[in-house]
């Protein structure tokens, strides 16, 4: 797993590749929660598009992510394609507090 | 069960990072069946789970041998067994439902839920104190010859 960010204009986007599960989470929540704190954004986007794998650790990661977020005011999205990733997220309820793009 | 045409066991030590490894194993067994993509992350996810479930709760604090053993019977079926001998689960309804963890704040208690939905057939059996067994079964599609 490794995680990239790109800034455009007031937009943060948070993009991860590789595999994530248990092994990977913890990381990938520091990380991100670095990036999150990293600077003054408006809104970010938390993309898991790159990512070849995930299972339910993704869970705790969106939602850690989400938490983070909403304390330094980011409104966050999470972009990700029809397959198993976002029916994880889904079966997790998390499309009720988060926009899906 | 229909006949068995290949089978494969596999056993791990239970570390996290044997997780990848579980998977990407899993991923070139069945490759003979041909699975389409979705077939294949669905049993990857499943798989992940299992295996992640024997580390983060069977063996939790300790470090214990997994075993994967994976058939391939004739009606293009996947049959996994996932097996741990671990601290063993005391209410298995309960465990089964969904968001129901004794895990940390990093689980979400939506793991068997996913294998129930990801895979035909899902069973557990466990006893506390002797381990945990959890048997999937998903049957893969035959691709239409063009
Ligand atoms: N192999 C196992 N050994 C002991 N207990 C287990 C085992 N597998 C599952 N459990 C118990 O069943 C509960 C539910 O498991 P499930 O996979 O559904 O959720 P989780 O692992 O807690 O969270 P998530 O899978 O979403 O990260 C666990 O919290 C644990 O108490
Ligand atoms: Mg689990």
């Amino acid at each position: 797993m490794k995680i990239k960010s790109e800034i455009r204009g007031s937009i943060l986007k948070i993009c991860l590749t590789g595999e994530l599960g248990h092994h990977e989470a913890i990381e990938a929540i520091s990380q991100i929660k670095d990036e999150l704190s990293d600077g003054k954004y408006l809104q970010a986007v938390l993309d898991l598009t790159g990512l070849s794998f995930m299972d339910s650790s993704g869970i705790a990661v969106v939602m850690k992510a989400y938490k983070t977020a909403q304390n330094a005011d980011i409104k966050l999205a999470v972009k990700v394609e029809n397959g198993h990733k976002k029916r994880i997220l889904l079966a997790a309820g998390l499309n009720k507090i988060i926009d899906f793009i | 069960m229909k006949n068995v045409v290949n089978e494969v066991t596999i056993k791990l030590l239970g570390k996290s990072c044997n997780e990848s490894f579980a998977r990407s194993a899993l991923s070139f067994f069945i490759m003979q069946l041909d699975p389409n993509i979705d077939e294949l992350n669905d049993i990857k996810t499943a798989v992940s789970e299992a295996v992640t479930n024997s580390i983060v709760h069977g063996y939790r604090n300790t470090l214990g041998i997994i075993t994967m053993n994976i058939k391939i019977t004739d009606d293009n079926c996947v049959h996994i067994i996932i097996r741990d001998k671990g601290c063993g689960i005391e209410n298995i309804s309960k465990a089964r439902e969904p968001m129901f963890t004794t895990g940390d704040s990093d689980r979400s208690g939506m793991g068997f839920t996913i294998m129930e939905s990801f895979m035909d057939k899902l069973s557990v059996s466990s006893k506390p104190g002797k381990g945990t067994v959890v048997k999937m079964v998903k049957k893969i599609t035959a691709k239409k010859e063009s």
